[in-house]
């Protein structure tokens, strides 16, 4: 090992009361990585045990929000998709017209309630959780990363190793991709009326 | 500011990646333009709908017990 060998060893309880509060969120973005419960936990537990082996390299002060989800999108990225062979890209051409503002608009609201409250709330959790689910892995996880957990650009560019310019058009196509799924899923469940 | 100028910003400021000059810039934009104003409140709920419905997923209190009784291990391990 190249850290000095000579640091105390690392007091467990220490990690434990600041990493361990990120277990949600880590186990939310893991299943949603994974689409999978059993996969998440190993991931999770996987990140944990890195983290707690490199937490000598963890900057105090800095984001470690970020940090372990830099450690669990690595492992990700390099483990669990090879073990996998899921589809590294999916073309998303098809999504590039899709127009959410313009469908709202097109579809009658009624009095007194927006066309978008309407619609969007009347998606349950688990429509949009399986359609970001659904989404191909390299417009899924820098949706996940900004929209649910909130990282900037810069911090998704760092954690996965692409441009901020990459991660800023990924977000564009996975958004539109993801709007024309849970659209298509209103039409489904008939909370608009399907046109074409 | 025009409105092509400003569709492709609505996301920087949804994102918080704009600046405040850009940020007041595109907001009085927002207040003159009823269709930018409803492209933002579109994208806006959007991504707040993602948020609210995909981020409240707790971890199972097995695999929190698991994760504390592994890093014991290894911290015991490394001593």
């Amino acid at each position: 090992m190249a850290t000095s060998s000579q640091s105390l060893p690392v007091p467990v309880h220490r990690f434990e009361d600041e990493a361990l509060v990120f277990a949600d969120a880590l186990y939310g973005s893991a299943l949603r990585m994974t689409r999978n419960p059993s996969d998440a936990e190993d991931l999770v537990q996987e990140t944990y045990l890195r983290a707690f082996r490199a937490w000598d390299r963890f900057e105090p002060g800095t984001n470690l929000k970020a940090w372990l989800f830099k450690i669990m999108t690595n492992l990700f990225i390099s483990g669990y998709r090879q073990r996998r062979r899921e589809p590294v890209t999916v073309s998303t051409d098809d999504t590039e017209e899709f127009d959410l503002y313009r469908n709202l608009l097109a579809h009658d609201a009624g009095v007194g309630k927006s066309a978008e409250s309407i619609v969007l709330e009347g998606l349950v959790d688990d429509d949009v959780k399986q359609a970001l689910s659904d989404l191909a892995e390299n417009f899924r996880i820098p949706v996940l990363l900004a929209d649910v957990e909130g990282f900037s650009y810069r911090e998704i560019a760092d954690m996965l190793n692409i441009p901020i310019g990459t991660v800023m058009s990924r977000l564009h196509r996975g958004r539109k991709a993801l709007q024309k799924a849970l659209w298509e899923k209103a039409v489904e469940t008939g909370l608009v009326e399907g046109r074409s | 500011m025009n409105c092509r100028e400003v569709l492709q910003e609505i996301s920087l400021i949804l994102d918080g990646e704009l600046s405040p000059e850009k940020c007041e810039e595109l907001k009085g934009h927002l207040e003159r333009c009823t269709e930018c104003f409803g492209r933002h409140e579109t994208e806006r709920l959007f991504k707040d709908l993602v948020r609210r419905r995909c981020g409240c997923e707790p971890a199972p209190p097995q695999l929190v017990t698991r994760i504390r009784f592994a890093i014991q291990v290894e911290g015991a391990r490394s001593e």
